[in-house]
């Protein structure tokens, strides 16, 4: 559709539209205002802020000051102060060990008094000890050796009298243990003769077998032996060798 | 005569007669295989094979038997087998004598063992010559020993004590 015509066609809406327009223009004007104030507005808070932080340090040192001159004052007062009482506890510490000195040296003499009477005290029972243990020394020094004395020929008599029933029974056992001896090599020469007897008997029979033997196996002739065979077969037979299984 | 002797080999009596020891016996199973390995074969002459292989003393005796005129080479074989047999049931006689057998030894021995034993049975001889005479004898399980050696230790064990006095005065 044509603008123009539609304006053309109706003079009220050209007034309203001329008049939002206005409106509008206006708006946009009082928004600048707005905002120009509100930039005035930050400035100066800014400006005030910067001026506050510069008082804010002055106060601090000025604080700092004071703070240092109490301190100066202080520490000034506390060393007098520690000097008095050093001079005070110098005064003392003087009078205390002129006491405590004097103190030691009564304590040491009541001490060496003391020591002195209980060294001849110990001295005196020492020599009364010493006086008795050696006469219960002696006394039973005398006593023992009496009784070792009196054991050893105990204990000798008692040893001669076990010597004596020693030798006698190693003197039997010696006898017995030779005779045993004596009788073990007779028997061994016995048996020693014997083997040696039956050696030399075996030993001429098998000579005279031998012998024999030679002699008479050169002397039989095939019809000797044919003859012998059948002797022994005879025999044989004769001893129902050849029967047995016979039922 | 020995009961016991087997009485189903008697069939082959006419060769085994002549069987005198295991030897000779063992000549003869040696050529009854060679002859069963040629009964079948044609290029074999078993006649020839027999009178070369066996021993004399069997070679008429197992002709006679082995070529009858009506034999089968089946009842030649059967027979030859059953000579096995009955050659493997001989008993034998074990004798050690003191000397290398002669023939005359040997005849002399055999009578008297189909004599006095049985017919059946045939010697193994063996030589041990310590025995000096007469023979040592094994059969069936039974031994005995009567020989010269045997006799001269035991007549020098009994007169031991004569022959000592003998020789101590001689000594």
């Amino acid at each position: 559709m044509d603008l123009s015509l539609f304006y053309q066609s109706s003079p009220f809406l050209l007034a309203l539209s001329i008049g939002i327009l206005v409106i509008n223009i206006a708006l946009a004007l009082v928004l600048v205002g707005i905002g120009w104030y509100a930039w005035r507005h930050l400035q100066k808070l800014e400006k005030h802020a910067h001026g506050e932080e510069a008082d804010a340090g002055l106060q601090a040192q000025r604080v700092l000051a004071d703070a240092q001159r109490q301190a100066t004052k202080t520490v000034r007062e506390a060393s007098l102060e520690a000097q008095e009482i050093l001079k005070s506890a110098a005064a003392v510490k003087g009078d205390t060990l002129r006491t405590l000195t004097q103190e030691i040296v009564a304590i040491s003499e009541q001490h060496q008094r003391y020591l002195k009477d209980a060294s001849l005290k110990y001295v005196e029972t020492y020599e009364h000890m010493a006086e008795s243990a050696q006469e219960e020394y002696l006394s039973t020094l005398h006593a023992a050796s009496q009784g070792m004395a009196q054991d050893a020929k105990q204990t000798l008599g008692m040893f001669e009298a076990y010597l004596k029933e020693q030798t006698v029974g190693y003197k039997q056992a010696m006898e017995k243990k030779i005779e045993e001896l004596r009788e073990e090599t007779n028997e061994y020469v016995n048996e020693y003769k014997k083997d040696k007897l039956k050696r030399v008997d075996k030993a001429i029979d098998e000579i005279i077998v031998s012998v024999a033997k030679h002699i008479i196996g050169h002397s039989i002739t095939v019809k000797e032996h044919n003859e012998l065979i059948l002797k022994a077969l005879d025999q044989a037979k004769k001893e129902s060798f050849f029967s047995h299984l016979d039922l | 005569m020995n009961k016991n002797q087997p009485s189903d080999i008697t069939e082959y009596e006419d060769i085994y007669a002549n069987i005198r020891t295991v030897e000779e016996r063992g000549a003869i199973l040696a050529g009854i295989e060679s002859i069963l390995d040629a009964l079948y074969r044609k290029d074999k002459d078993v006649p020839s094979l027999i009178e070369t292989n066996m021993p004399r003393a069997v070679v008429v005796p197992l002709k006679r038997n082995l070529l009858a005129n009506d034999a089968s080479l089946d009842v030649r074989k059967e027979y030859l087998e059953g000579l096995q047999n009955a050659l493997q049931k001989l008993q034998v006689l074990s004798l050690e004598i003191a000397f290398d057998p002669t023939e005359e030894t040997i005849t002399t021995l055999i009578n008297w063992v189909r004599k006095n034993i049985g017919s059946t049975v045939i010697m193994d001889i063996s030589l041990d010559r310590t025995l000096l005479a007469g023979g040592r004898i094994s059969y069936e399980g039974r031994y005995k020993e009567i020989n010269l050696a045997r006799l001269v230790e035991e007549v020098v064990r009994k007169q031991r004590n004569m022959i000592t006095q003998l020789l101590g005065n001689r000594n």
